[in-house]
Parts: C-alpha cells; sequence; structure tokens
C-alpha cells in the first residue's frame, strides 16, 4: 500500500496514438493494486499547464475529470493511499506552485515539511493543501526567483528534503523534460519508442516498453522523450560532488509479466495478503476518526442491530454481533444478505444495520441496505473501498485502510473488519457505561498492539502452517469447530479451506458437533479447534475428548496456558494471550496460513479459485 | 540474465552415494541434481551460468549436454567454503547476477522472483522458505515489510520466527565488497542492513529441497516423479506381456520388465536396467541406468543408482543405493524409526490420525551388502 506516480514525455503528440491524458489514466489503473483514494495528474498543454484531481476511484475520477481529453508532450499522475487523514480534493496530487507554472507528484514523506512550509509562508508563498509533498513546487519556485535554471532549482530543492520519497516534476519553464528525485521510496524509467516513462512500478508502463532503469536511492535527474540523465551527490570532505551515472550499465529488459510485479516478491497475492496484514491493520487503525463516535452513538441508542454481509463479511458480521451483544450489550443479530428478505418486515425507524461489504458494491447487501434505508432504518456501511456504493446509500460510514486486495479469498479485509467491529464494540460498551475507562483501554490497547501480534504470528507458525497443510492435503473433509468468538473464527477458517484448497470443510458450533456432525468422524479425520479465551478452552475440552475418542486427528488454535487442558491434540498453534476482541482478528492468521499452504501442497493456484469472483455484482 | 551457480560441497553421506563426485551429480530420474537445476534456471530466462566448482572436470558431461541451450563457464573454487565459492565468481555477481545453491531445486519461477523483485526494489535480495529446521539452511528474520533484520547462516538452535535461507540471492556490489571485508555471507548481510541499507526477501512458498541428507534426495526425486504425468515406453525396452505396468511410468531405452513383475508408479526405469520375474516395484522407486533387480524383490520409495545390483527377494523402502553397489540376496530394510531419534532424518506418512517416519538404508557406492543383513532404519552402510 503506497502511493504511486507516473509520468511520460513523448516527443510528439500521438507517438503513443492516444491522448497522453490517456496515457497517464491507463498508467495510473496499473498501480491501482497500489492502493489509491484519490487521483490526480498535471499536463501542459498549448495552453498551459492544466491540473486536475479529485478523491475517489480510478475509473470514476478519471471519467468526471475527462482525463483522456487532454493532450500535450509532458505529463505526470499520481493516485494517493491517504495514510494519516482523510482523503479529499484538495490534499490530492499534483501539488502546483504560486505561478501556476510547476505541479508536483510526491509518493513518501518530507519530515522536515513543517519547517519548510514555515519558511515558504514566512516569504510569501500561498500553500492550498495540508500535505508535505506542497512545499515541493513552492521551493522550485523560490529557487528559480533566485536566478536559479529550473532543474537547478530542483536539485537545490531536493537538496533541503528530509525524509523518504520518489518525486516527479514539471515546469512549464524547463521545456520538455520531467524532473525526478528518489530516496527509499521507488522510482523507475522506462525507455519507451518515441517517449520515455517514470513511474514507481513496472506495471505502469509496460504496455509501451520492457526496457527499464531503477533509479537508486539519493539519485536525481530528468527524462526527456530521447534521453535519461541521472547524477548523484557525492560527499567530498565537507564538499559535494555531482557525479553522472552511467544508464547504459543500469539498463535491464524485464523479462516478467505484470502481474508478477505487483506481487511484490510473493509468489501469490494471497500470500502476500497474509503478510500485509499488520501493515493494513495499523493503517485502518489510524484511519478510525473522529466519524466512529457518531457511529457509537447511533449504534448505542438503537432498538436492535442487525449486521449483513456475504461470505467472509458474513464472518466479520457475526463477530460483530457477538462483540455488540456481549461487551455492549447491544441486542444485534448477524444475517446473510441475500436472507435478509426474510428478516427485513422485523426492522423499522430505530433500528440499525451495518452494511458489510469489502468491495461495497456486494449486491445482496447493497439491496438489503436499500430495502432498510425505505423502513427507516439507519444504514451504517463497513467498507475497504472509498465512495463505493454502499457506502454512498448509507447514512455513515466506516472505511477499512486494507489496501486493494486482489486475491479473491479475503484475508486483510477479513481481519481489518472485524478490528473495526471490535473498536465499535467497545466504544459502545463504554459509551453505554458498560465497562469503564480501564477496561475499555485494556480492550484498545490490545488492539493497537494487532500489527506487531499479528506479524509474530505470522513468522511464528508459518512454516508449521505449512507442515500441517501437508498433511491436511490429502483429506477430503475438515470440521472446524469452536464456540462463542470462536465460532466465527472457525468459519471463516472454514471457509478459506474450502474456497483455495478445495477440502470440503464445516464449521459447527462446538456444543452441537454431537448432534450430527460427530456421525462422520473416522480415524484421521480433521478437526480444527479454536478458542480465542480460557473460558472457551475450558468448554471445548470435552468436544476435543470426543473427537479424539473417535480417532480425529486434532489441530488446536488456542491461547497461551491451554496446553494442559487439551494436552493430547496432535497439532497445536500457542497463540498470544489476548482480549476476546484482539484474539478474534488474531487468531484467524493459522487458519489463513494452513490453507494457502494446503491450496499450493495440493497443487492449486490460490489466487484464482474456480468458479469465484472476488466481487458479487449479480443476485 | 545471468547466474552464478555453486556446484561445490558434499553433503552429509551424500558422497557415499556418488562414489566421491559432488552430490550435485547424484542423478535423479536419469539426470544429474545440477543439471535439473540449470534447465530450471534456463526456464527461468538466465542465458550464461558461471559454475563454481571445486572439480570443475566433472561437469563437462553437463555443459556439453546443455551448451547449446546457454553459455557456460566453469571456474575451479578459489577460497573455501560458501564464501570462497561466492567470491570465485564476485565479477559476475557484483554485476547483477543471481546467486544459486547448485544443491538446491526450486521451479523457475523461484529464480524469476527473486530476480524481478531485486531489480524492481533496486535492493539486494534473497529467497527464504518457511522451514523449522533453520539451523540446517539459515535462520533469516524478516520485518512486517520483508525486509531483512537480520541473518544467522549456521544457528546453534533453533531461532522462533526465522526463515530459512532459500540458497538464491541477488546481491551488489557493496554487499559482495563486504563479503570480502567481512569473510562470511552473514557478516556481509548483517553488515550491509546495519550500516548501508535494505535487504529485501521473496518469500517463496512452494517446491523446496535442498540436498542436505539423503532424505532430501528421495524428496527431490518424489517432486519430480509427481511431475510424470502419464506412462511411456522408450523404443529398444522390452517389457513382457505379463508384467503389470500401472499408473505413470518411464521405461527408458534397452530397459526389461520381466515376466509376472509389477511396476506401480509413479516410477522410473533407466537405460539397459533389468527388473526381475515377480518384482514389485512399488510407488516413488527410481532405478537408474544398467540396474539389475533380481526376481522377488520389493522396492518402494527408494533411489537405485547406476550399475547396483539387487539380489533376489530383498526389500528395499525409503532407501538408496549408491554406484555400482550390490545387495546380496534377502537383505531387508526396516522402516520405521522414533520421531526423536538423534540424526535420523525421515520422511512423515500419515496413516489415520497417526504420523509414521519412515527412513530406510544409504548404501554406500561399490559396496556389498551380505546376504540375510537386516538394515536398521537412517543406517549407513559402507
Amino acid at each position: 500500500m503506497a502511493c504511486g506516480i507516473v509520468a511520460v514525455v513523448a516527443s510528439r503528440k500521438g507517438a503513443l496514438r492516444k491522448p497522453l491524458g490517456e496515457v497517464i489514466r491507463e498508467s495510473l489503473k496499473s498501480l491501482e493494486y497500489r492502493g489509491y483514494d484519490s487521483v490526480g495528474f498535471a499536463i501542459i498543454t498549448d495552453n498551459g499547464l492544466v491540473v486536475r484531481k479529485s478523491k475517489g476511484m480510478i475509473d470514476s475520477v478519471t471519467a468526471k475529470l475527462g482525463f483522456s481529453e487532454f493532450d500535450g508532450l509532458v505529463g505526470i499522475g499520481h493516485t494517493r493511499w491517504a495514510t494519516h487523514g482523510p482523503p479529499s480534493d484538495r490534499n490530492s496530487h499534483p501539488h502546483t506552485d504560486c505561478t501556476g507554472k510547476i505541479a508536483v507528484a510526491h509518493n513518501g514523506i518530507i519530515e522536515n515539511w513543517n519547517e519548510l512550509k514555515e519558511m515558504l509562508v514566512r516569504k510569501g508563498h500561498v500553500f492550498k493543501s495540508d500535505t508535505d509533498t506542497e512545499v515541493i513546487p513552492h521551493l522550485m519556485e523560490e529557487f528559480k526567483n533566485k536566478g536559479m535554471e529550473p532543474y537547478e532549482a530542483f536539485k537545490a530543492t531536493i537538496s533541503l528534503l528530509k525524509g523518504a520519497y520518489a518525486i516527479a516534476a514539471i515546469d512549464i519553464d524547463a521545456g520538455n523534460k520531467v524532473f525526478f528525485a528518489r530516496k527509499t521510496s521507488p522510482l523507475i524509467v522506462g525507455i519507451g519508442d518515441g517517449a520515455n516513462f517514470l513511474a514507481s512500478d513496472i506495471p505502469a508502463f509496460l504496455r509501451y516498453t520492457r526496457k527499464i532503469i531503477v533509479v537508486s536511492d539519493d539519485e536525481v535527474g530528468y527524462v526527456t522523450s530521447s534521453s535519461v540523465f541521472i547524477e548523484k551527490l557525492i560527499k567530498k570532505g565537507d564538499k559535494g560532488i555531482w557525479i553522472s551515472i552511467d544508464i547504459g550499465k543500469r539498463l535491464r529488459t524485464v523479462e516478467w509479466t505484470p502481474e508478477m510485479a505487483m506481487k511484490g516478491g510473493y509468489p501469490h497475492f494471497m500470500l502476500k495478503e497474509i503478510h500485509e496484514q499488520p501493515q493494513a491493520l495499523a493503517s485502518t487503525i489510524s484511519g478510525l476518526g473522529e466519524k466512529l463516535d457518531d457511529v457509537v452513538k447511533v449504534i448505542s441508542a438503537a432498538n436492535k442491530v442487525v449486521l449483513v454481509g456475504a461470505g467472509t463479511s458474513y464472518h466479520a458480521s457475526y463477530l460483530g454481533a457477538i462483540f455488540l451483544n456481549n461487551l455492549g450489550e447491544v441486542f444485534a443479530q448477524p444475517i446473510i444478505s441475500s436472507e435478509m428478505k426474510w428478516h427485513i418486515k422485523s426492522l423499522s425507524e430505530g433500528d440499525v444495520m451495518i452494511a458489510v461489504s469489502q468491495s461495497g458494491e456486494t449486491i445482496d447487501t447493497l439491496l438489503a441496505a436499500r430495502e432498510a434505508k425505505d423502513r427507516g432504518v439507519k444504514v451504517i456501511a463497513l467498507s475497504n473501498v472509498i465512495d463505493s456504493a454502499i457506502p454512498r446509500e448509507a447514512d455513515l460510514v466506516v472505511y477499512t485502510r486494507a489496501g486493494p486486495e486482489i486475491g479473491v479469498a479475503a484475508t486483510k479485509t477479513f481481519t481489518t473488519q472485524v478490528l473495526v467491529l471490535s473498536v465499535i464494540a467497545v466504544k459502545v460498551a463504554k459509551y453505554r457505561g458498560i465497562v469503564n475507562e480501564g477496561a475499555s483501554e485494556a480492550h484498545l490497547r490490545a488492539i493497537r498492539s494487532l500489527p506487531e501480534t499479528v506479524n509474530k504470528i505470522i513468522s511464528k507458525y508459518e512454516a508449521k502452517s505449512k507442515d500441517v497443510a501437508k498433511l491436511m492435503a490429502s483429506k477430503r473433509s475438515a470440521f472446524f469447530l469452536g464456540r462463542g468468538y470462536g465460532l466465527p473464527v472457525s468459519m471463516e477458517g472454514a471457509l478459506k479451506l474450502k474456497e483455495v484448497a478445495y477440502v470440503h470443510a464445516e464449521a459447527y458450533p462446538a456444543g452441537e458437533s454431537k448432534h450430527g456432525p460427530i456421525a462422520l468422524v473416522e480415524d484421521g479425520f480433521p478437526i480444527v479447534f479454536t478458542a480465542v479465551s480460557h473460558e472457551e478452552a475450558e468448554l471445548i475440552k470435552s468436544n476435543v475428548e470426543e473427537m479424539r475418542a473417535r480417532y480425529a486427528w486434532t489441530i488446536a488454535v488456542t491461547p497461551k496456558g491451554d496446553e494442559g487442558h487439551l494436552k493430547n491434540v496432535e497439532e497445536r498453534f500457542t497463540m498470544p494471550e489476548l482480549p476476546v476482541t484482539a484474539a478474534s482478528v488474531a487468531y484467524v492468521v493459522p487458519h489463513q496460513l494452513i490453507a494457502y499452504y494446503t491450496s499450493i501442497i495440493r497443487g492449486y493456484d490460490p489466487d484464482k479459485p474456480r468458479n469465484l469472483a472476488k466481487t458479487v455484482t449479480v443476485v | 540474465m545471468k547466474a552464478v551457480v555453486l556446484a561445490g560441497g558434499s553433503g552429509s553421506g551424500l558422497q557415499a552415494i556418488t562414489g566421491g563426485k559432488p552430490k550435485v551429480l547424484i542423478k535423479i530420474l536419469g539426470k544429474p541434481f545440477l543439471e535439473r537445476v540449470l534447465l530450471n534456471l534456463r526456464e527461468a530466462g538466465v542465458d550464461k551460468a558461471v559454475i563454481v566448482s571445486d572439480r570443475p572436470p566433472a561437469l563437462e558431461d553437463i555443459t556439453y549436454r546443455l551448451g547449446r541451450l546457454m553459455e557456460f563457464e566453469v571456474r575451479n573454487q578459489v577460497g573455501r567454503e560458501v564464501v570462497g565459492a561466492i567470491m570465485t565468481a564476485e565479477d559476475i555477481l557484483a554485476e547483477g547476477a543471481l546467486l544459486v545453491y547448485g544443491d538446491t531445486l526450486v521451479p523457475s519461477e523461484a529464480y524469476l522472483l527473486t530476480f524481478s523483485h531485486s531489480v524492481e526494489s533496486g535492493e539486494p535480495t534473497i529467497l527464504i522458505v518457511p522451514n523449522e529446521d533453520v539451523r540446517l539452511y539459515g535462520a533469516v528474520l524478516v520485518d512486517e515489510l520483508g525486509n531483512v533484520v537480520s541473518f544467522q547462516e549456521k544457528p546453534q538452535k533453533s531461532v522462533e520466527g526465522a526463515y530459512a535461507f532459500g540458497g538464491i540471492a541477488m546481491l551488489n556490489q557493496k554487499l559482495v565488497e563486504l563479503l570480502e571485508s567481512t569473510g562470511s555471507l552473514e557478516g556481509a548481510i548483517n553488515r550491509y542492513v546495519s550500516d548501508i541499507g535494505k535487504v529485501r526477501t521473496v518469500l517463496w512458498s512452494g517446491v523446496w529441497v535442498d540436498l542436505g541428507y539423503p532424505v532430501n534426495v528421495l524428496e527431490a526425486m518424489y517432486y519430480i516423479m509427481k511431475d510424470l504425468k502419464g506412462s511411456f515406453i522408450e523404443s529398444g525396452a522390452e517389457v513382457s506381456p505379463k508384467a503389470i505396468i500401472e499408473g505413470p511410468v518411464y521405461i527408458d531405452k534397452g530397459a526389461t520388465i520381466d515376466h509376472y513383475a509389477v511396476v506401480r508408479g509413479p516410477a522410473y526405469i533407466g537405460r539397459d536396467s533389468m527388473v526381475g520375474s515377480h518384482t514389485f516395484i512399488r510407488p516413488y522407486t527410481d532405478i537408474e541406468d544398467r540396474v539389475t533387480v533380481s526376481s522377488y524383490d520389493e522396492l518402494v520409495w527408494s533411489i537405485i543408482s547406476e550399475n547396483a545390483t539387487i539380489g533376489r527377494a530383498s526389500f528395499l523402502g525409503y532407501s538408496i543405493v549408491g554406484v555400482g553397489a550390490i545387495v546380496e540376496p534377502g537383505v531387508i530394510t526396516k522402516l520405521l524409526a522414533s520421531p526423536g531419534e538423534e540424526g535420523i532424518k525421515a520422511i512423515k506418512v500419515m496413516k489415520g490420525r497417526k504420523l509414521y517416519f519412515k527412513a530406510g538404508a544409504v548404501i554406500a557406492a561399490n559396496s556389498r551388502v551380505p546376504s540375510q543383513t537386516i538394515l536398521e532404519p537412517g543406517i549407513l552402510y559402507k
């Protein structure tokens, strides 16, 4: 998850057979997987510098702003993934100077922007956004005012910046050139035919060229339509000298697919997304703003609450309902979106629906939300996609900030959904006076530590999950049993195994297991038990023994300290002791890993489960 | 793309199988291990390989055979151990060639993933694999963004949360310089991470076999055999109409399958080899060239190397018979090892909910096992 920048310089109009604005749109679209909540471009046209930018998804923004109508020889584009603060039109990139001649797209963080901004404001520069990036065009302007040539002004600007950045800048006075600089954030030059490119990642220009130069840290330079110049400051004593880089040595030909480039060092999106959970959780936590207070008030005042969702989102809804019932003491019920039709009549004004959908476009959830609204029910949307259909129609919106999820099997979107719902429930409990400050803080502290906790669980249990998967791979069927919070976690585990590894898997409340499912248990039958607390572990103890007596192969995901209770299980994932809220997020991780590795060992592609689509938009 | 392939190293108990040749020359399904590594590199787009070996002439066969597919340069290893091998090709590595341990089998995608990730990120990159036994391969601790935190080449005990080093890396000029000054891969990577910049990782989840122990050779054979799609009988092979061939079985040129022999695939019967009457070849058995398996034998999940002979009524399972060895009649391997037994590396097999650890014998090249010998699990017979 990061911003994406692109830049293009063409030798003549039509060199790429389409308007420059369209080329930039396509390039930004190929960087969509890096995250997006606002989009913008700047092109030097015959009528001067044109800048268009807005929050929202790439497709809708580019259509709204008419990207493809603009043509020119030089342009830059940007997709923003706001890590702090909400996305907005004015904070979208590119940013410009006071004269409207310079435009800059930036990925990264300028650490000393505040002092630079103060200095520039004192000199009379007028800032139009709250971003760190805007200091860059104003600094360039400042240096130009002092008589520097545009490129010298750019270099002087870069030398003042502290932090991480990949920057693309254009200046009407510089002609057909894009200036660039890199520190820490990725930046790649593409050498095309009649045009050169610059982007955060290779897929942005792979349709035009496979010849690339990777810009290294601390390098600056510029591209024209036919040349690339890169230089680096080398310290000699207390003086620095600029040394130009031999780009011939750096030139490489990309022999891999854009898809491989998007996977960022993982063989599958699913594995990448499992490993991205610490970041996704951290980003979601930092994105929970004041809006949550309204959500908490609305839920606290509700007569009853229903949570609707489909697939994985239903499992998150199920956990959300238990959180609200058990912690907030609010009557809440999870209902599968497509079944809502038969429950809707019981809802009326004063009730609340939480519509949970990763994409915000799931048709059954959207229809349920519409029907609820018609009946005067307040609808709260929980989605991962800014301004998607369900958030647009809802009364209140909370976003998970998991970043785009490309693997069809939901992983990071599930854990971030559960995190948001747990925070809401804790706040409702606090608001309603059911728990005191200390108790609610204990939950929130554990929730805030989830990025670290989940990271530790992944690295500690990845190898063991793979070992368990080697054995699971030969099984045809499995049960996932749990009680309380452990039940929806089990349901999610069963769904993962079923959808990516094609092992028939069924989740059941552990207490119900002897009312039917136990009849199927025979020697070696896999049963995965999940308990998120000692209380739940104590309660499933007898279920574990029943199953073991029938020679089931048992696997336990349970908190530390329960080894004695469940000492006979064949495989154990000892999890950190956590409050039920944080545990419900963290304990699903081994399930995800087992499903992923079982799929790999069985020879399937976990990113493309047969018969499944990422977003279901038809009834 | 260029690659530097380290082809030295003996491996415990492995040289016993080859009769002194480098372990990367162990043959599986008719091809030396190293040849498979090179073919996978070719598939990943490698067109030049610099092979570093302590015995270059031993590799001539392979480079001659693959010479039409890619360019080779074989260098005599200068220093000792892995660092010595790496330094032998430091010039190529500093230019951005892929470093590959020749005793590690992975599909071509793993090479491409490491190479492409390093190019895209502009950082040195190493391949890591989830493995509980990091002591054998080196322990890599990684942060939540996939950057190396620390690397231990030979940890004394298992390291919680560590991944195993997968034997594939893209270094850069600086890292190669650090190798020289620190004298170890561990020192170089840790110094790089603390003083210079990021070392990225690629997490590999697919097939990965490192030839450390004999059991790894059996694992490698398993993965290669799993890819057999159907049965094939080469011209010049003689299969009795009374023999039963089941499942994917590759019968190479000049091989003979005698009356009433049962071959249940996946299995491989090498050139000019002979499977005697009433012998039962069970799944995952690899019989190399010019081997004689007499009558009434039973073989399962084993490799019988070139020119070996198996006498009448023997049972060999989870075993490797070295080049030219003679197993006299009536030799029996015992297979069940207990999981805790020190030093025994076994293959896990699940029956019902119980796990069994199966390990047979390794019979050294050119040795002779006397008639009626009972071989204990995990034994190396010289």
